[in-house]
């Protein structure tokens, strides 16, 4: 069944509805990022299912990525700084025509360019991560240049919980709220685990909202699964850098990856794909 | 040196607005002209090397050249991995300049010992080491640094004059002992080879020694086989530095020679003093080494 599973196209569908087609785009990520996971023997997919909506809207209303621009340099940027969720930026990518559909099937496969944790080799991606804490300074960096070179480009960075508990993520907050880097949207997918508990249990981040405050930004905080608030705090325009806080579900679409840490490591098995498929087309 | 390299980039960056110059909250009324005059170009990222490095990496990937500066071991340990993800993985043109090399801070203590930069750095790939002993050898990297649109680590030491009259030979002279010898410590084998008339010391200086130039690598080439004792000298240390580099580039060369690196030995030691005294106290400084050579001799 699993690979038997047609992408539904979304340029056929007729309805107006931006979130019809979003949640299309969607379900075909978490589709393909299964497929990826389970062929590649791969993990973390509920890490990726967790900000499959945040990559959605990105890709579908703010980015402007597409087959034409991607190879150029002056262009919207997305650090992906929770590497680890590379094969939901991949999948992206796919939906998008950068990659070849066939070749997701390379992830995490020998001699093959398409790492766990996201690799800038793959066409589209515009750095390589997996190491905490290291995307917001290179992403900074990236905004620091538009904003002086007078270039209306925004870069977006998202943002995991374990990356919280990173120094130098601070460092680069510092920087970016006293540079007042309004092109640069933070978007944490904020599922409340790390890698073995979750992040109240291990370095407490809360009251997460007042200190981000407190550092200087517009901090926005709603549901990381619902288009409307994604779209709104996208679209909200402040003096300061923003930094949305996108409550999420790790694991989100399949109710036996949800909230279950040990879905950061493990790939499903043949009952357990069917079972994920069924769920999103059904979309529960 | 630090003065001398910062003019050249200042006036570089006047004229391609597309460098752009980040400080790890160092470098007292070095940068006062940059601060005033290349407001778009020059910032103070605070004491936070981890960020100033991604900074730069994002930087240098819209083709920008980006020049990082801080002490030592703050530039360069502090944010390796930063250096080596973001930098090296990418191939970026960052440069990171990093000042008081060795034991030129030596009475601050050894959290600004600089003994471990050129080890750790030179593990990495694509970047490029330059280590220059004088202002000759900084204007040649100078240009190379300026040109290249790779990752490079600049130590930037002090000017002195005996470093500064100093000139590598290049055709072997009789055979005796061989010095080779990279950055400002140069001048420990200047003075060795003036206590030590009797013996013929010849010395070669290296400042690229990552990857040696091929013209570096022919003249030391000619001066190993001529020479039956061959000794390395590094203000680094002895373990995976410069002398293994030599070591490396040059084994099939040393199988009938005798082969010695000079470099801090594996150990911290916990007095401190100024540079002078921090040589000796690792026995890099001249006596020191004049002492080794003779005990070998015997």
């Amino acid at each position: 069944m699993i690979n038997e599973y047609i992408d539904i196209n979304i340029t056929s569908i007729k309805m107006n509805s931006k979130n019809i087609k979003n949640k299309i785009f969607a379900k075909n990520l978490r589709i393909n990022v299964l497929k990826m996971i389970v062929n590649g023997r791969s993990s973390h997919i509920a890490s990726v299912y967790s900000c499959v909506e945040i990559l959605a809207i990105l890709f579908r209303e703010f980015l402007k990525l597409n087959i034409k621009n991607y190879k150029n340099k002056i262009r919207n940027k997305l650090i992906l700084s929770k590497g680890h969720a590379g094969a939901g930026l991949y999948a992206c990518l796919s939906e998008i025509g950068i990659l070849k559909k066939k070749n997701l099937l390379n992830h995490c496969k020998n001699n093959s360019y398409m790492s766990g944790h996201v690799s800038s080799s793959i066409p589209g991606v515009d750095f390589s991560s997996g190491s905490l804490g290291q995307g917001l300074g290179y992403g900074a960096g990236q905004a620091l240049f538009f904003k002086k070179k007078l270039l209306h480009k925004k870069v977006f960075v998202i943002l995991s919980d374990g990356e919280l508990n990173e120094g130098s993520t601070w460092e680069s907050l510092l920087f970016i709220s006293h540079h007042k880097l309004k092109n640069l949207i933070i978007i944490l997918d904020r599922n409340f685990y790390q890698s073995i508990k979750k992040t109240e249990e291990t370095l407490a981040l809360e009251p997460l909202k007042n200190k981000l405050n407190s550092f200087g930004f517009c901090t926005l905080e709603g549901d990381g699964h619902d288009f409307n608030f994604l779209r709104k705090a996208l679209k909200t325009k402040s003096n300061k850098p923003k930094f949305i806080i996108a409550n999420t579900i790790k694991g989100k679409g399949v109710d036996y990856m949800e909230n279950n840490i040990s879905w950061h490591y493990k790939f499903p098995n043949i009952i357990e794909s069917e079972s994920a498929i069924t769920q999103i087309i059904k979309n529960r | 040196m630090r003065e001398k390299f910062f003019i050249d980039v200042y006036n570089y960056a006047r004229k391609n607005p597309k460098t752009f110059i980040l400080t790890a909250d160092l470098g007292y009324k070095l940068f006062d002209n940059f601060e005033k005059n290349l407001k778009n170009q020059f910032f103070n990222v605070g004491a936070s090397e981890q960020n100033m490095i991604g900074l730069a990496a994002g930087l240098a990937s819209m083709n920008a050249k980006v020049f990082v500066y801080s002490i030592g071991n703050f530039a360069s340990l502090r944010c390796l991995e930063f250096i080596r993800n973001c930098v090296c993985y990418n191939n970026l043109d960052v440069n990171i300049v990093s000042n008081g090399p060795g034991f030129t801070y030596g009475s601050l203590g050894f959290t600004h010992h600089s003994i471990e930069d050129i080890v750790a750095i030179r593990s990495l790939p694509n970047i490029s080491i330059y280590n220059p002993s004088n202002s000759h050898e900084l204007n040649e990297n100078l240009r190379e640094i300026l040109k290249f649109k790779t990752p490079k680590y600049i130590r930037l030491g002090k000017f002195n004059n005996l470093n500064e009259n100093f000139k590598n030979q290049s055709s072997p002279i009789k055979p005796g002992i061989l010095l080779i010898t990279t950055g400002q410590i140069l001048e420990e084998a200047i003075k060795l080879k003036a206590i030590m008339k009797n013996e013929k010391i010849s010395i070669y200086s290296v400042s690229k020694i990552k990857k040696i130039s091929s013209k570096d690598k022919k003249n030391i080439l000619n001066l190993i086989k001529i020479n039956k004792k061959i000794y390395t000298l590094e203000e680094n240390r002895s373990q995976g530095g410069f002398g293994s580099i030599i070591l490396e580039n040059f084994f099939q060369h040393l199988k009938d020679k005798e082969f010695c690196i000079i470099g801090a030995e594996d150990c911290f030691k916990k007095k401190i003093g100024d540079q002078k005294f921090m040589r000796e106290l690792y026995k890099l400084d001249h006596l020191s080494i004049a002492k080794r050579i003779k005990r070998s001799l015997k």
